[in-house]
């Protein structure tokens, strides 16, 4: 029985991992840009969750669209201003570049926030747990858990069925003849960098109201997202989703039989294995 | 000795053409004219560290040992194209072995510092031989989760490490425990070891192995159709690069006199190793030393004279430096000083 | 953008950057501040060294506001010896970073001492720096016992160390007296779980608990580590919940504390009685985060806090109230651990050694500092000041208190106490 509280738990927290990852992983299949900024930008939607809350009293919830919009905007821009001038260099000057960004965020949180560690404050969300056949779930988890299978499906509806979806794909697979088939491959990377960092906004509202705030607090998540986003399959939101979940469950089962201090090193130990069985990761997709 | 200079008889037109072919000589010939140079530059180093306050001596040593993390993880990085976010784990390695040897077992660091090399290189061999079949992006990232787990051993194996509370050197001065209370011998041993590094570089970067490297760099496929074997010249590049980065982990150590996990295996140093090497030039061997030249001291200012004041700005102009450094130089300050020298003679010559 | 300007643009930027370190280089007072005037030769300059950015920051900052308002304090009434006291604020979040500062800080002929750190990690490297330059390390908080047990010559500390007895023993009684008596049970049929962070604080105090356990023999049923940026305690508390604590200690940082009150209050994890050791369970975040969870948790801690100034010595001046008055005026919120430390070590300095000694000569300094004799309770952090030959405070203290409606009351040892310990809802 404990153990399949255990698995239970890690499933949720699974679903936050997802959320970040799909972000990455879109970024990264549609522009092969491995964006290190996510976990700030990550940050940067928790801050502004919580001051939504603070400030003129936003449910939580009700901030995760306000926030989501906000961040695709900041996409946008994060795109057109700095991204661009580099999608044609190599991995380096991305990886770099994005580094910078994460630097400067951290660095802005730092002087205008304050380094200390916020919480939002909010009554138990329906009665802060429930109990179902002798297993506790927590609600705020199990609330981040259905935004990341939301957010997922819509994404992945979005890729599937609309005519935008259809070119992000193109790009994805080859964006030489996307231009030529006449997909406007700038603005298709303008919109993927929106939608990857609307997903950091999501999951930032939806992780405000489980954990603590701080300008550092991107920096391991970012870790946990890269793991997931190599076992999902670079570029495949399914696979991130999945992923997630995978990783949600060794981390939790492993902190429960092993130790939690020794948790972390053991889902990097999993993760070189996946990388070196399967590099391509559980599923195959130039984003789908 | 070029016979152009000698032969140069004295007329006024021909002064003009003299000079110039002394120019060229002098380019022809600019990496011994480089080399004669380093060591009265590191005597000059030495010398102002040894006079000037210890703001400015810690400076030279801190770049010094930057430059060469920097330069060790351009062989791979660079020059092999293989992007490395795992550096740390290295010049942790090399930190921690000697650090242990000399604390536990009362060796000294001067033999710690190679048992730190070796050990160094030969990770640096055992995680080549599974990543280096990696490509792109995850390559990167298996080398990133590689220093992840490295940093989580230094925190959890307590007994041999002393987990997060650190270790702490003894601060017993003499040559014999490489350790001083001053900060020139420092500056001469972390001087040597980058010219060392930078050597290493050059001597890899002009001959075959070189070539071999930029051709896997550029592309793997054709330059294992002509015959390279390149899982082989990747291994070699990395286990050297290892190497010399442990090698800078043990003076490391010494000099700051005490470890911990963060503070040499942390995400934070392979980061900051990358940057310097990118922002530089990398690929090139005097990029990384180009790069930590202009960042290190510029971060130490910032440090010192913003840090106190305003938490946070310090580290907000260092992240717009290397935004700003990408994006108007993307072969980085190295590409950015040669496309204009390029640029100037090509418009003398115009006129 | 064409290749030019954006070339241009390059150099421009260099250039700025090169005049930005320029101005730095030359213009070395720039740094000072922290408030209060320019450094004129009537100036005291006291160099503080503190983590002010990356993760130790929040804590690093809390010490800060406490010496800003020790000083504040100080120059309001007059100074020392009529000197107004000025700061020359250096940030150090890493080792490295520390080595650099300690330098710079120790060679500048106008600072007459250190005053830090915060975090052992930062206080071992930088006091090490000071002491080879024979500057006064005055050390307001890291508690490991190696930063006084390697035979330095100039650092003083007036936090406690983990390797004195206080720390261990305050535990020990409080849990097999206090704790047991008030569970109407014997400590030795207690079942204790453990669970700590596994970064410096975390394993110092998780190895003095194991000893006392030992010396005490309690019975520890789970001892469980995590990384301190864990997002999820589950599994943690599940082990707990399998192996029927009664008593949890806990020893950790804030995100964590908040985490393993909230989570164990979500899976059903009630034991009778949670000790929290460190920083993070007496941080403001931490009832916010936790919120009714909060309630019957004790904290041990380096201070007591919401103390009145009865339990002090009636020639403390100014009193425990003052304190927090000007702090609340200053700051905007209560004084915290960090923060009373931060005030009662730059306090006992200011009021104790500096008037004693010519600031600018070492040796009058250490001479001051070893004739420093200040009672129990003559410190707003209840501690008295005597320094052994390590310089370490061997007066200093270890306290606990409880959440009683979601506010902090002492509640051991006795001399101190505003309350009973509650157990129960």
């Amino acid at each position: 029985m404990t153990l399949v509280q255990v698995v239970v738990s890690g499933l949720l927290i699974g679903g936050v991992y997802a959320l970040l990852a799909s972000g990455i992983t879109l970024v990264l299949g549609v522009m092969k840009v491995v964006n290190f900024a996510q976990g700030e930008l990550l940050m940067v939607s928790m801050y502004a969750t919580l001051l939504l809350n603070d400030g003129f009293g936003v449910h939580p919830y009700v901030a995760l669209p306000l926030v989501t919009v906000g961040m695709f905007l900041v996409g946008l821009v994060l795109h057109g201003g700095l991204l661009r001038w580099t999608i044609s260099g190599g991995h380096s000057q991305q990886i770099v570049l994005t580094l910078g960004v994460a630097i400067s965020l951290q660095s802005l949180a730092l002087l205008f926030l304050g380094g200390d560690y916020r919480t939002l404050q909010m009554e138990p969300f329906l009665g802060g747990s429930l109990q179902v056949g002798g297993i506790s779930i927590g609600t705020t988890r199990l609330a981040a858990f259905v935004i990341a299978v939301v957010a997922t499906g819509a994404l992945l509806l979005l890729l599937d069925r609309t005519l935008l979806g259809k070119a992000i794909r193109a790009t994805a697979m080859d964006s030489n003849a996307a231009q030529l088939m006449g997909i406007p491959v700038q603005r298709v990377y303008l919109v993927t960098m929106g939608i990857g960092v609307a997903l950091a906004g999501t999951a930032g509202a939806a992780l405000m109201p489980i954990f603590s705030v701080y300008p550092t607090v991107g920096v391991h998540l970012l870790l946990m997202g890269f793991v997931v986003v190599v076992l999902g399959g670079l570029g495949s939101v399914a696979g991130a989703f999945l992923g997630g979940l995978i990783i949600g469950v060794v981390e939790a089962v492993s902190s429960y039989l092993i130790s939690a201090s020794w948790s972390q090193a053991i889902v990097f130990a999993f993760f070189m294995i996946i990388l070196l069985v399967r590099p391509q990761g559980l599923l195959r997709g130039d984003v789908a | 000795m070029n016979p152009t200079t000698r032969e140069a008889p004295v007329t006024e037109p021909d002064k003009v053409s003299a000079a110039r072919a002394a120019g060229t000589a002098l380019v022809r010939h600019r990496h011994l004219v480089l080399w004669l140079l380093s060591l009265p530059v590191l005597g000059l180093l030495v010398a102002i560290t040894a006079t000037s306050e210890l703001f400015y001596g810690h400076l030279i040593v801190i770049t010094m040992v930057f430059a060469a993390l920097a330069t060790a993880w351009n062989i791979v990085g660079g020059f092999a194209g293989q992007l490395s976010l795992g550096h740390a784990g290295f010049f942790g390695v090399g930190a921690y072995t000697s650090s242990i040897l000399y604390v536990d077992h009362g060796i000294s660091p001067w033999i710690g510092l190679f048992v730190g090399m070796v050990l160094a290189g030969l990770m640096a061999l055992l995680i080549g031989i599974p990543t280096f079949r990696l490509h792109g992006p995850y390559f990167a990232l298996a080398t990133l989760a590689m220093g992840a787990i490295l940093l989580n051993m230094a925190v959890n194996f307590r007994e041999l490490t002393g987990g997060e509370g650190g270790l702490s050197i003894p601060f017993e001065p003499s040559w014999a425990n490489m350790t001083f209370a001053d900060r020139w011998p420092y500056a001469i041993i972390m001087g040597i070891f980058l010219l060392i590094c930078l050597g290493v570089s050059f001597v890899i970067a002009n001959t075959r192995l070189g070539y071999q490297l930029a051709a896997v760099r550029e592309d793997e496929e054709a330059a294992r159709a002509l015959g390279v074997n390149s899982a082989r010249v990747k291994l070699i590049a990395g286990t050297v690069s290892g190497l010399l980065a442990g090698g800078v982990g043990a003076i490391y150590a010494q000099y700051i006199l005490f470890i911990n996990p963060e503070s040499v295996f942390g995400i934070n140093v392979s980061i900051q190793i990358i940057v310097l090497a990118v922002v530089g030039g990398s690929g090139v061997v005097l990029g990384p030393l180009i790069g930590a030249l202009i960042l290190v001291p510029a971060s130490q200012f910032l440090l010192r004279d913003f840090g106190g004041d305003l938490p946070g700005l310090h580290t907000l102009v260092y992240g717009i430096v290397v935004i700003v450094v990408v994006l108007f130089a993307p072969r980085g300050v190295h590409g950015l000083i040669r496309s204009t020298v390029e640029r100037l003679t090509a418009h003398r010559s115009r006129r | 953008m064409t290749n030019r300007r954006a070339h241009s643009l390059m150099s421009l930027t260099l250039a700025g950057a090169l005049v930005l370190t320029a101005c730095g280089g030359g213009n070395d007072d720039s740094g000072s501040g922290g408030g209060g005037g320019g450094t004129s030769g009537e100036d005291l300059t006291i160099g503080v060294l503190l983590p002010l950015t990356g993760p130790l920051s929040p804590l690093g900052k809390e010490m800060l506001n406490g010496y800003e308002v020790a000083r504040k304090t100080i120059n309001d009434a007059g100074g020392i010896d009529g000197r107004q006291v000025v700061y020359e604020v250096s940030d150090a979040p890493t080792p490295e970073a520390a080595t650099s500062v300690a330098g710079t800080l120790s060679a500048d002929p106008d600072v007459s001492l250190i005053m830090g750190s915060y975090s052992s990690s930062i206080a071992i490297p930088a006091s090490a720096v000071a002491s080879r330059n024979r500057k006064l390390y005055w050390e307001t908080g890291g508690v490991s016992a190696e930063l006084t047990g390697r035979g330095l010559d100039y650092i003083y500390r007036t936090v406690v160390s983990s390797g004195m007895p206080v720390y261990q023993n305050g535990a020990a009684d409080f849990i097999t007296d206090v704790a047991a008596t008030a569970l109407g049970a014997d400590a030795g049929d207690l079942r204790f779980g453990l669970t700590y962070t596994d970064d410096a604080y975390g394993t110092a105090g998780a190895d003095a608990f194991t000893a006392l356990a030992k010396a005490n023999n309690l019975d520890v049923v789970a001892s469980e580590s995590y990384a301190a940026s864990a997002s999820d305690l589950s599994s943690v508390i599940e082990q707990l919940k399998s192996a029927e604590v009664d008593v949890l200690y806990a020893v950790g940082g804030i995100t964590d504390a908040i985490l393993l009150v909230r989570q164990s209050d979500e899976l059903g994890f009630n034991p009778d009685l949670i000790v929290g050791n460190g920083a993070g369970f007496s941080d403001k975040g931490f009832v916010k985060g936790a919120g009714d969870a909060a309630n019957g948790v004790v904290v041990a801690d380096a201070v007591p806090l919401h103390i009145s100034d009865d339990v002090l010595n009636e020639d403390l001046s100014p009193k425990y109230s003052e304190f927090t008055k000007s702090f609340e005026n200053e700051i905007g919120y209560e004084p915290l651990t960090h923060a009373t430390l931060g005030y009662a070590g730059a306090m006992v300095l200011f009021q104790e050694v500096l008037p004693n000694a010519d600031p600018a000569d070492v040796e009058s300094l250490v001479k001051a500092a070893k004739a420093v004799d200040v009672q129990p309770g003559g410190t707003v952090a209840g501690f008295g000041v005597k320094f052994d030959e390590t310089g370490q405070n061997e007066r200093a203290g270890w306290y606990f208190m409880q959440y009683q409606d979601q506010k902090l009351v002492a509640v051991a040892p006795d001399e101190f106490a505003a309350s009973e310990l509650l157990i129960g809802e």
